[in-house]
């Protein structure tokens, strides 16, 4: 393991000469579905062209919409489904057709982590099982034996190395996660795609599991997409975050520029929604309601995607689609009027 | 939408008790718990993991299997208390009485049904109909709960939809009765924020529409803000504190609370500072520590000479004279008052 002074992190991930550790083109994921009276075959567009950067180290956030395609995107990314266009990078390598002992190998180098700590754990098989499986499948005998290993993953995510015989019933939902994450580290990743990893837990492990997670982001130098819908979690983790709506990335930008800046109409509209502790009483006030369903992407709206909802759309947002370009807060975002401060 | 205000909560929960037998012993999962709801109003439920929030809800509906199972106390819902009643009676009054909107939209939702017909069915149990009339009300309420087109929805399996979506799918099944009390457990936990505020926004419509009582079930403490009236906090099968949303969320009074309020990550603020979780693990329930049964993580804990924090179990007390804000704490009121304010200064910062 690589043990980084964390305060070197950000010159070196400015300088590293080995790129990002992940580029995404063009990224599309159609699902093939039967629809309308005369059951004709349509496409489910849930992922169409994205474009990302992930750079060493960094965790990029990705949030939007239930539906919008989030976690399509994070199983393409480790190829647990196969894209129906595009070119995912890793690591400076191709990654986007690989078959066979290939894709296996890297499994080892990008693992994921599931939402659910209940159900992604088999309730039969010991925790010391659990974790040295991605060992064991691999047949990686590290120094010192598999157990041993175990062991020092199990202490690495704040677990009791003698635990190592109990079953997943015998621990909390934070502890259950933590093990998930034990196993996602168990073959020493460069990056781990995060779908949801905090939804089911709550405030207080929820809290214990993110602090883990940058701990071990700082200690490993490890990188993540981190998919989340609640966005206070989301400015906690990530330095930057990428806003999705019906399978585009509609905005990309640091804390700073999403948070207190945002420039995208939808990203807008989706800080607004959050609710806020410290604000009783004046329930919902300032939050820009939404009109209108979110579009099928089945036939997503012409123009811009988000016209249909967007109280700033004019002619011009139907007829051409807004490309990705930098706006005034440094941002990137896809809107023709974008917000100005 | 007339506000029937009767004096008596349509649902009274007193002392309530629920023990399972395991192999490894006892668990008291709920260990005397009181509260009530009147019609119109919202009690937020919040606690951590395992303090026995879904065990409470479960039971008001008779979701446990009897023979492990051994509830006492009492729970009136509607003038019927269902601890006492005969199953068959309580099973009448789920979907209309009281309704529950679950946490796992996967245990709710037949994998090998269409959603429209489980819909279908759930709708014709309490409304003598056609199979067509009760399509159209499903189709009406996918709709309602913000399921694009409902019409070609309303034919797709669970499978088809986005794990968001099914959230909304099974709200649509477990309100399309209307039913006088709706208990939601982490309903909008799988939800982005968006469709979150919809969802909200339909039980506060519902709500006035019909006058139902709502218990929300949540770890997110800003929906409680945003929706409930009163709230109760529970740790380890127990209430810790209860009170109006304002006194428990901007006056707390009991450390697991302040606990709960340090550990929100916020909108604004440092976002390179760690976040303040409470240490260590939720208690088993198998062996509840003694006294307070937060002690072993508490910060505020007296455990040295007299200290009673280990040897005492506190019970509820009113706060200031407030008497609908209650505390189980040993902690003097003044101690209390003074980090109550420093808590939430920080949430506010
Ligand atoms: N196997 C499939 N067949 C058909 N459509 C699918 C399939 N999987 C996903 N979809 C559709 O693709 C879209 C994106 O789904 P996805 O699960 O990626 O959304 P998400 O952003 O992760 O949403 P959530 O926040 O609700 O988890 C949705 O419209 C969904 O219904
Ligand atoms: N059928 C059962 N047999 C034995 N123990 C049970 C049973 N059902 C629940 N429990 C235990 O009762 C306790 C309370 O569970 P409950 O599901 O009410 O927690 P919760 O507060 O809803 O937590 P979460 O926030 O994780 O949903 C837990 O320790 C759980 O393991
Ligand atoms: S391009 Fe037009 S419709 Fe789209 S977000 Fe911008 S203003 Fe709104
Ligand atoms: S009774 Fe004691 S241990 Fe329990 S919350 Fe109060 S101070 Fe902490
Ligand atoms: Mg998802
Ligand atoms: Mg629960």
């Amino acid at each position: 393991m690589t043990q980084t002074d964390a305060a070197a992190i950000p010159e070196q991930r400015a300088a590293d000469a080995r790129g990002p550790i992940m580029k995404v083109s063009k990224l599309t994921k159609h699902f093939p579905v039967r629809a309308g009276l005369l059951a004709t075959k349509q496409n489910v567009r849930a992922v169409d062209g994205l474009e990302f950067e992930v750079g060493r180290g960094e965790a990029l956030g990705l949030v939007g919409e239930s539906g919008c395609g989030k976690t399509t995107t994070g199983r393409m990314l480790v190829r647990l489904l196969k894209p129906t266009a595009g070119e995912i990078v890793f690591d400076g390598k191709d990654i986007t057709h690989l078959k066979g002992g290939s894709l296996r190998s890297l499994r080892q180098e990008l693992q994921i982590i599931f939402q659910d700590p209940y159900s992604s754990l088999n309730p039969r098989h010991t925790v010391g099982a659990i974790v040295g499986m991605p060992l064991k499948v691999n047949k990686i005998n590290p120094p010192g034996g598999v157990k041993k290993r175990v062991q020092e993953l199990l202490e690495l995510v704040g677990l009791n190395p003698e635990h190592y015989n109990r079953f997943p019933h015998e621990f909390s939902g934070g502890q259950r996660q933590r093990i998930g994450i034990a196993r996602a580290l168990a073959l020493n990743p460069k990056m781990i795609i995060a779908d949801e990893p905090v939804s089911a837990l709550d405030v207080s492990i929820q809290a214990q599991v993110i602090n883990l997670l940058r701990e071990l982001q700082r200690e490993l130098d490890l990188s993540f997409v981190f998919i989340a819908h609640d966005l206070s979690v989301v400015r906690h983790f990530c330095d930057r975050i990428a806003v999705m709506y019906l399978g585009k990335i509609v905005e990309v930008g640091d804390r700073v520029q999403i948070y207190e800046k945002p420039s995208h109409p939808y990203t807008k509209a989706l800080l607004s929604a959050v609710p806020d502790v410290s604000k009783i009483g004046d329930k919902a006030t300032g939050r820009i309601r939404l009109e209108g369903d979110v579009p099928t992407p089945i036939n997503p709206p012409s123009g811009c995607r988000f016209r249909t909802r967007c109280w700033k759309a004019t002619e011009k947002c139907a007829t051409e689609e807004p490309p990705l370009v930098t706006t005034s807060t440094g941002a990137t975002a896809a809107c023709h009027y974008p917000e100005t401060y | 939408m007339s506000t029937v205000t009767t004096g008596t909560p349509y649902l009274e929960v007193e002392d309530l008790k629920v023990h399972f037998k395991t192999e490894d012993g006892i668990v008291k999962a709920v260990d005397g718990v009181s509260f009530s709801v009147e019609r119109g109003k919202t009690l937020g439920i919040v606690g951590e993991s395992g303090s026995g929030k879904s065990v409470t809800s479960l039971t008001l509906l008779g979701l446990h299997n009897m023979r492990a199972t051994t509830v006492t106390g009492r729970a009136s819902v509607g003038g019927t208390d269902v601890v006492a009643a005969p199953h068959s009676t309580v099973q009448k009054m789920r979907g209309k009485d009281m309704a529950m909107i679950f946490q796992d939209p996967l245990t709710a939702l037949h994998p090998y049904y269409s959603i429209g017909r489980q819909i279908v069915e759930a709708y014709r149990i309490h409304h003598k109909v056609s199979k067509e009339v009760a399509l159209k009300r499903a189709v009406e309420m996918l709709d309602r709960v913000g399921i694009p087109e409902p019409q070609r929805r309303v034919k797709q399996y669970p499978h088809e939809f986005s794990g968001g979506m099914r959230q909304r799918a099974m709200i649509a099944m477990a309100l399309v009765n209307d039913p006088d009390l709706i208990i939601a457990d982490e309903p909008t936990t799988a939800l982005d924020v968006t469709v979150q505020a919809q969802i909200l926004d339909l039980l506060g419509d519902l709500q006035k529409e019909f006058n139902s009582a709502i218990i929300m079930i949540t770890h997110d403490l800003g929906v409680i803000t945003q929706i409930a009236d009163d709230v109760l906090v529970m740790y380890g099968g127990r209430a810790v504190e209860k009170g109006t949303v304002e006194q428990v969320l901007r006056k707390p009074h009991h450390p697991y609370t302040w606990g709960l309020l340090n550990s929100v990550p916020s909108l604004h603020g440092d976002a390179s500072e760690d976040l303040k979780p409470i240490p260590g693990n939720p208690p088993s329930l198998l062996n509840v520590p003694s006294g307070c049964a937060f002690h072993p993580r508490c910060a505020h804990a007296m455990l040295g000479g007299d200290g009673p924090c280990a040897k005492i179990r506190p019970e509820l007390e009113v706060v200031q004279g407030l008497k609908n804000h209650t505390v189980a704490c040993h902690l003097s009121e003044a101690v209390r008052a003074t980090i109550s304010d420093e808590v939430i200064e920080k949430v506010d910062a």
